[in-house]
């Protein structure tokens, strides 16, 4: 399956299905981590409930520093 | 000793009228004593994508919970983009302080007033409270008031150039001309420009590379709190004004050696 994460193409291996897995994968410490699919802000608690799909675009944000 | 009135925005009501900015800190930790060791109220923050390999620590965590987090749209080329990160921001963290900050110049840094006036209509309109951050000009300031801004925040003077208040006159322009609170953003880089900034009639002023890249980033974010403070009081004290000529300050009469 191919998804694009913030912006870059990705290939998940096969055992990856639900968004749950994915960020699983991905991020050692998801605390302050917003994640966005499809362009909409996804709660932790809904995303074992989202499986993925072909296309799907990922975004995940969180606040820096700045002025 | 407190007696400048509070800055009062959308219900808020802020004492200190120092704004900091949260960007270029040695560490988060560092950035964490200087809010608090000077009690600043109002502090900026930028939203960007993470990268997955460095997985950093949530800033957040860092910033004490009676803060007023203001959210900038730094990153936004255009109205849109723009308020896509505030919704963003809402939506993730129920951030309601919005700086608009539309940037598509990447010389200057300077912002964009008309995409900057279409993304106040559609924040105000949302129920945001918006800052926009504008080039000090009078007719983009009140399409900016018109349109429901809570303040606006016009550079001082380019971006992270220390430079002070270059725009000066047009800054108090802005001040005389329209009812906003005006919030000085950007150039300040001495704690006497903060206060002159305050001392002609600005509502707060907000700083954030010269205290974040200074020796000693604590003593700096007080001696800016103190000088925006100063300021302030200056403004509100309405001092006698300069006089060409020498006007003495005791008496002139019942002097000692009088013959």
């Amino acid at each position: 399956m191919k998804i694009f994460l913030n912006g870059k193409e990705k290939i998940l291996s096969s055992n990856i299905s639900s968004l749950k897995d994915f960020i699983e994968v991905i991020l050692s410490n998801e605390k302050g981590k917003i994640i966005e699919l499809n362009g909409k802000v996804i709660k932790k608690v809904d995303r074992d409930k989202i499986s993925l799909k072909d296309g799907d675009r990922i975004e995940l944000i969180q606040f820096m520093g700045g002025g | 000793m407190d007696r400048h009135p509070p800055l009062e925005i959308a219900g808020k009501t802020i004492k200190n009228r120092f704004f900091l900015g949260t960007g270029k800190f040695g560490s988060k930790a560092e950035m964490m004593n200087c809010i608090k060791e000077s009690e600043i109220e109002v502090v900026t923050v930028a939203m960007r994508r993470v990268d997955a390999e460095e997985d950093s620590e949530n800033l957040l965590e860092y910033i004490p919970d009676d803060v007023i987090l203001m959210v900038n749209t730094s990153g936004a080329r255009n109205a849109e983009e723009a308020v896509r990160i505030a919704r963003l921001a809402r939506e993730a963290a129920g951030v309601e302080w919005i700086k608009i900050e539309v940037i598509n110049d990447s010389k200057y840094l300077l912002p964009d007033n008309n995409e900057t006036i279409e993304a106040v209509k559609v924040l105000a309109s949302e129920g945001f409270t918006v800052f926009p951050y504008m080039l000090p000009d009078l007719y983009a300031a009140r399409a900016m008031e018109k349109a429901g801004a809570a303040a606006i925040m016009p550079l001082g003077s380019l971006i992270g150039s220390g430079e002070g208040l270059k725009a000066k006159k047009f800054i108090e322009i802005l001040i005389r001309e329209t009812s906003l609170p005006v919030v000085v953003d950007a150039g300040i880089g001495r704690p006497s420009q903060a206060a002159e900034a305050m001392e002609m009639g600005a509502a707060a002023v907000l700083a954030n590379t010269a205290v974040a890249l200074a020796n000693d980033p604590g003593n700096a974010t007080l001696a800016f709190s103190l000088a925006v403070r100063a300021g302030r009081l200056a403004w509100l004290g309405k001092m006698a004004g300069p006089q060409k000529d020498a006007v003495a300050s005791s008496p002139l009469t019942g002097f000692l050696f009088e013959e």
